[in-house]
């Protein structure tokens, strides 16, 4: 029995300092098993490679109570709400731009996933990562992106009810060729050890890509009236802003601590820029750039300031100390930026009647505008687009060469002609790239990648159907007329019930 | 053309509600296989290797097999939006309760007997929370539709907010009455706590999450609430704690839940096979033995105030409450009826 301590004043007394309250919320609530063996309540290979002496000497910055997260998060989903509840009120998406609109259905049909994703990945960090505090961060991070997950399902549960093309979801993100990228990089953030999977996921995409996503892009969409979207994206990113100092202080803890991290963490660094560059980049820049009817910046212009300059810029001027160094792939991302969107969206254009969402050419003014920001423009794609204003039938539905390891067909080029890198005999089995980091990635870890099969690999099994309309609804693209052009050949839109 | 709903919810005989076109098909993989064409490569994922690191949701992860996962609803059909909803207003409503309590001195009122009995007891159920919370950490990891991550994560959730309102109160009393400091060695060394502890150490590395949802839900929480929260709440209100029967009652309205999303679970699955009805009745009848010793190892508690009556009927009312739970799932508890009565906290 402890003797009795003296009174104190009631704040005193109740109020403990936050940082040791937090403490005891996180460090104190483990135990060590007797009943079984403590490898087991506690795997040590999700500590795998990373040197560490005391788990607990890692702290969450942001030291969360559950009472004040579900006071601030029920506040938030509130003014959410009704800015939803306006929008549809008032039948807003009538008023957006009609070519945003068919980028919405693309954005919103795929993002919720990915959300969900890293909510299941965030509670096993929670279950096992090795830090307790880490763990507790990873928590209220889960129940963060079941938030963001929901969310998008809300936005697509109204621009369901107004217009096609939003219903399909969950087959699509399931079995479309053009999420099939998103897919295989989010499932191996899944399935990477709780570290590897704070620097896909806190470090490169939420504070990397996500001002891309979720401060720039809606200032687009804001420019093209699309404000639901662009409330959700910027309620997303106040949570956001938490994960991203997760990431950051667990990247300066590793690096801090022993030396021997520096490399491992340069290595995932190196690979998740890639990866998530090779998935956000191929989406977000034709959003930027295409869709877009009012054009606030270009793609290029976005990259090198949230990206490069902020993100990159950041992480060097603050772990560069350290020995961390800029990510290895970055001048290949750099070399892609003049044709990147360009290449993408005559890709889409080309096979416009397999998407759920319409590509357009673009008009005079967007030729223009692409010229003066890209003065490689009209060498790249106007002579393309030129036939088909012409009238030329510009559709091909013939197989391209998928990359093994990031899904994406190889649809670039350069002085030498298509790129592509192969072939690698492996087990009897024979794989291309779309790229030196994709194939270098793929290499480092090929007992994890070589099972999966591309679609085209499933095509050439003969696993998929060979009518098209079976194949198109194995894909998800259930009705006629989702994709196509938004333009009729004399301008007028064909948008379902839609006008400007 | 637009729709009523989305397509893969089309064909109910009731218009889908926000709560399912929010929460149903947001996992893609297996659950698809019965109703939507997928990916032929093999369990519908990129189909990393099984032993790499985590691994994946996928049908191995539990005995319990179905093709209509994505029938299941939750009976709360709680989303993010209405839990916080319902949630920040109950911990609004205790903090009120602990602002007064502040602001009164209520524990220095709490007489010795009362004190002695919360020093028995409150501080180290913490872990008891925690330990449920890390075993649906990893149901929500690895259950194989958003339909059941969506109520386990939230779960996940409530068990923390307990654990960080047990931790509060632990310091007023320690502050104004010492001797709740040594939590970590009760619940590590007090004969109380060691059935629970085993318990929960065991919950915590079963590999089957339909294992756990059973053995946290349906076995062990209905039998400890009814054994400690609810009838401590009771003896607290005999001993003018304000606090402790408020904490009670909030902590009641979530497990209640807890019990009956796992019951409407397991009444889906055994209703669908005789398989299935047989998985869950051996998970039952292999985790009731410890789960009983671990709530019959708290009648010390009771031995300062209420004594063997109490905590007997506590007990009997707890076995009817579990059998009550286990019926609604469609199955027979038949170890929480068949034993003795016991008395005192002794195994007979």
């Amino acid at each position: 029995m402890s003797t009795r301590p003296s009174r104190v004043g009631v704040q005193e007394a109740t109020q403990q300092n936050i940082k040791d309250q937090y403490k005891e919320f996180t460090r104190d609530l483990g135990w060590e098993p007797s009943y079984v063996p403590k490898e087991e309540m506690y795997p040590p290979e999700h500590a795998e490679g990373v040197h560490f002496s005391d788990w607990d000497k890692f702290d969450d910055p942001f030291r969360l109570f559950y009472k004040d997260y579900v006071k601030v998060q029920e506040k938030k989903e509130e003014s959410l709400h009704m800015v939803f509840d306006h929008a549809a009120r008032y039948d807003y998406l009538t008023r957006v731009e009609a070519t945003w609109l068919e980028g919405m259905k693309l954005f919103a049909c795929g993002q919720g996933q990915t959300e969900y994703e890293t909510c299941k990945d965030h509670m096993a960090i929670a279950r096992y990562s090795p830090a307790p505090a880490l763990r507790a961060a990873a928590l209220y991070q889960s129940i963060d992106e079941l938030r963001h997950a929901q969310n998008y399902a809300h936005y697509l549960r109204y621009a369901n009810r107004k217009l096609p093309g939003f219903s399909g979801w969950a087959t699509l993100f399931q079995n479309h060729w053009l999420y099939q990228g998103i897919r295989h990089c989010f499932e191996d953030i899944l399935t990477a050890n709780p570290f590897e999977a704070i620097i896909g996921a806190n470090v490169v995409l939420e504070i990397g890509f996500t001002n891309l996503n979720f401060v720039a892009l809606p200032a687009v969409g804001a420019a093209n009236y699309e404000y639901a979207w662009s409330q959700l994206q910027l309620t997303t990113q106040s949570d956001e802003t938490r994960h991203m100092a997760i990431g950051q202080s667990m990247m300066r803890t590793l690096l801090e601590e022993d030396p021997r991290n520096l490399p491992i963490i340069q290595r995932w660094l190196d690979k998740w820029t890639w990866r998530l560059y090779r998935v956000d980049a191929l989406g977000g820049s034709i959003f930027f750039d295409y869709f877009a009817k009012n054009k606030v910046m270009s793609y290029k212009e976005a990259f090198q300031k949230y990206f490069v300059d902020d993100f990159i810029g950041g992480l060097v001027a603050d772990l560069g100390p350290f020995g961390l160094k800029e990510p290895a792939y970055l001048q290949y991302m750099l070399d892609d930026m003049d044709q990147l969107s360009h290449v993408v969206w005559k890709y889409l254009y080309q096979r416009k009647d397999m998407l759920w969402f319409k590509t357009f050419q673009p008009d005079d003014d967007d030729r223009e505008w692409l010229t003066e920001k890209y003065p490689d423009w009209p060498n790249l794609v106007g002579g393309f687009w030129d036939e088909v204003r012409g009238g030329r039938d510009v559709s091909n539905a013939g197989l391209v060469p998928v990359c093994n390891l990031c899904q994406v067909a190889c649809m670039f080029q350069d002085e030498n002609g298509p790129m592509i890198e192969g072939p690698v005999e492996l087990d009897g089995r024979t794989y291309w790239f779309c790229s030196t980091p994709c194939r270098e990635i793929f290499m480092n870890e090929p007992e994890k990648y070589k099972g999966a099969k591309t679609i085209v690999d499933l095509v050439l099994d003969g696993a998929m159907p060979d009518d098209p309309d079976e194949f198109l609804k194995m894909i998800g693209i259930s009705e006629p007329g989702l994709g196509g052009d938004l333009f009729a050949p004399n301008g007028e839109h064909t948008h379902n019930g839609h006008s400007h | 053309m637009a729709r009523k709903t989305f397509e893969h919810l089309e064909g109910q005989r009731r218009r889908p509600d926000v709560y399912e076109e929010v929460t149903a098909y947001v996992q893609w993989g297996e659950t698809f296989r019965d109703k939507f064409p997928t990916l032929p490569n093999e369990g519908a994922n990129y189909h990393f290797p099984e032993h790499y690191k985590l691994g994946y949701w996928d049908p191995t992860k539990t005995r319990w097999k179905s093709h209509q996962w994505e029938s299941f609803r939750d009976p709360n059909r709680l989303t993010y939006r209405s839990y916080h909803e319902v949630q920040s207003e109950r911990e609004a409503a205790l903090e009120a309760v602990l602002a007064a309590a502040r602001s009164e001195h209520a524990v220095r009122y709490l007489d010795p007997e009362w004190v002695e009995t919360l020093r028995m007891f409150f501080a180290p159920m913490r872990f008891a929370e925690w330990g449920i919370s890390m075993a649906h950490q990893y149901v929500g990891r690895f259950s194989i539709s958003s339909l059941v991550t969506n109520p386990s994560i939230l779960q996940v959730f409530d068990e923390l907010r307990h654990t960080q309102r047990i931790a509060e109160w632990t310091h007023d009393l320690e502050t104004e009455h010492g001797g709740f400091g040594g939590y970590r060695a009760q619940w590590l060394e007090d004969p109380m706590f060691q059935p629970m502890r085993e318990y929960l150490e065991r919950v915590c590395v079963l590999r089957d999450w339909g294992e756990v949802v059973v053995a946290t839900n349906l076995v062990l929480e209905p039998l400890l609430q009814r054994v400690l929260y609810r009838t401590l709440s009771d003896l607290g209100n005999a001993h003018s704690d304000s606090v402790l029967p408020h904490f009670a009652y909030s902590v009641y309205g979530d497990e209640e839940r807890h019990w009956s999303w796992a019951a409407a679970l397991a009444a889906m699955l055994n209703e669908e096979s005789d398989e299935n009805r047989a998985t869950t009745g051996d998970w039952i009848d292999s985790w009731t033995p410890l789960a009983l010793r671990s709530v019959e190892a708290l009648a010390p508690v009771y031995s300062i105030v209420g004594k063997e009556p109490v905590f007997d009927s506590a007990l009997a009312e707890a076995r009817n409450l579990a059998a009550d739970v286990l019926e609604s799932a469609g199955v027979t508890g038949v170890a929480l009826q068949d034993r003795p009565t016991v008395v005192g906290g002794e195994t007979s």
